[in-house]
């Protein structure tokens, strides 16, 4: 399962209030757990082959979801640069994008230490209360 | 003459909570920035900043504020309410209602508001209001309102890129006004609408900035991200966000982008 299908799978749960998911295919599963109060999503993604016993590498990747509907800016201002990108280490507290609705500025912090693993959202586009911005890999 | 904002520093102000600390400097680069780091360190709701002048003042998106020093009004206001996350941006209602209702006492006529933070006189643009929300270090959230209005910058201040969309006070009404004066209208008006919030939530603060929302009944188009949104306004809903209604009838809801109205 790539990070297109996983991204996509994501897309069609958000504005559900689909809780929990767990799709099989091919001898991988895929689990989603979307905590709709909080913060974060913890989403599984284990290579586990359910056929075979072989080694399992459990890679968990958590979102980092949106806490209001806005707009989703990933610098401060358009001059700026990124807060994060792919690749980037941030740490709990960090800025990792702003959320602004009728001129509020809410900064979004990083609940825990982690790796950017994908930004889900171009800059400057809508989203919604609960949808996934970045898919973080946990440190 | 110079007045002496000092005045304001000194506990004269009758207010419940806007306004009880206030902190004034000649010339600081930011009042959000300023307002932020009180914040960050704690302190109560109701601290302002005021200051003369702003080497770096902030407006939405990383643009400058234009401010001009000791012609205008440039303040930041921390507020620590027990709002939602959702509802959060209703602040910026009330502190544009605040602002809208201050300038009426000045000018009774053409006095509007375009959804959601924009006080214009006569179309043209008279204030800018910046919200910004943080968390402290106690892990407590924070709002820092930013307000600037243009008092008495003549239209030499007025940068000329932007002159035939904006204006102040002294160009509207033709004579200087007493900055105090303005301020302390300001910071009551900030109060009255944060007590009536604390006592009774946003109902009120809504259905007055309805009343003098100009946007409503306007042709206008929306750019949010990379999409258009073009419809006639219908109202302001109860989260404040604008109601479009696009030419297929399909009612949408505003909550950010650039705004143009048909006049």
């Amino acid at each position: 399962m790539n990070l297109k299908e996983i991204k996509d799978i994501i897309e069609i749960i958000e504005g559900t209030d689909i809780s929990e998911i767990e799709i099989e295919r091919s001898g991988e599963r895929l689990v989603i757990k979307r905590n709709l109060n909080g913060l974060a999503d913890k989403i599984g993604v284990p290579d586990k082959s359910m056929t075979t016993n072989d080694a399992v590498e459990d890679r968990e990747l958590v979102a980092v979801v949106s806490p209001l509907v806005g707009s989703f800016y990933r610098s401060a201002s358009p001059d700026s640069p990124p807060f994060v990108e792919v690749g980037s280490e941030v740490r709990k507290g960090d800025v990792i994008c702003i959320i602004e609705s009728m001129k509020l500025n809410n900064e979004i912090e990083v609940e825990f230490d982690g790796i950017v693993v994908s930004v889900l959202i171009e800059n400057g586009q809508p989203v919604e209360y609960g949808q996934s911005l970045f898919l973080l890999e946990p440190l | 003459m110079m007045e002496k904002f000092s005045f304001f520093t000194k506990g004269r102000l009758n207010t419940k909570v806007v306004g009880k600390e206030v902190v004034f400097y000649e010339e600081t680069d930011s009042t959000n920035d300023d307002a932020y780091n009180l914040a960050m360190n704690g302190v109560d709701e109701g601290w302002v900043v005021i200051a003369r002048n702003q080497r770096k003042g902030k407006g939405s998106r990383g643009r400058v504020w234009t401010s001009p020093g000791g012609q205008n009004i440039y303040l930041s206001v921390v507020l620590r309410p027990k709002v939602s996350t959702e509802k959060a941006s209703l602040l910026t209602i009330l502190a544009t209602l605040a602002v809208a209702e201050t300038i009426n006492d000045y000018i009774s006529k053409g006095v509007s508001i375009k959804w959601p933070n924009d006080v214009l006189v006569s179309e043209k643009k008279i204030s800018g209001i910046l919200l910004e929300m943080g968390i402290d270090r106690n892990k407590d959230r924070f709002f820092i309102v930013g307000i600037g209005i243009n008092v008495n910058s003549t239209k030499l201040e007025i940068p000329t890129v932007v002159s035939d969309l904006a204006t102040s006070l002294y160009l509207e009404i033709g004579y200087a006004v007493s900055i105090k004066d303005v301020l302390f209208k300001l910071l009551y008006r900030l109060d009255h609408w944060y007590g009536k919030y604390n006592t009774y939530g946003f109902e009120e603060i809504i259905e007055r900035f309805r009343a003098q929302c100009a946007t409503i009944g306007k042709t206008v188009s929306v750019t949010v991200g990379e999409s258009l949104i073009e419809g006639l306004a219908l109202g302001v809903d109860e989260d404040g966000f604008l109601l479009v209604e696009d030419e297929d009838s399909v009612v949408k809801k505003v909550i950010s982008g650039h705004l143009k109205s048909e006049v």
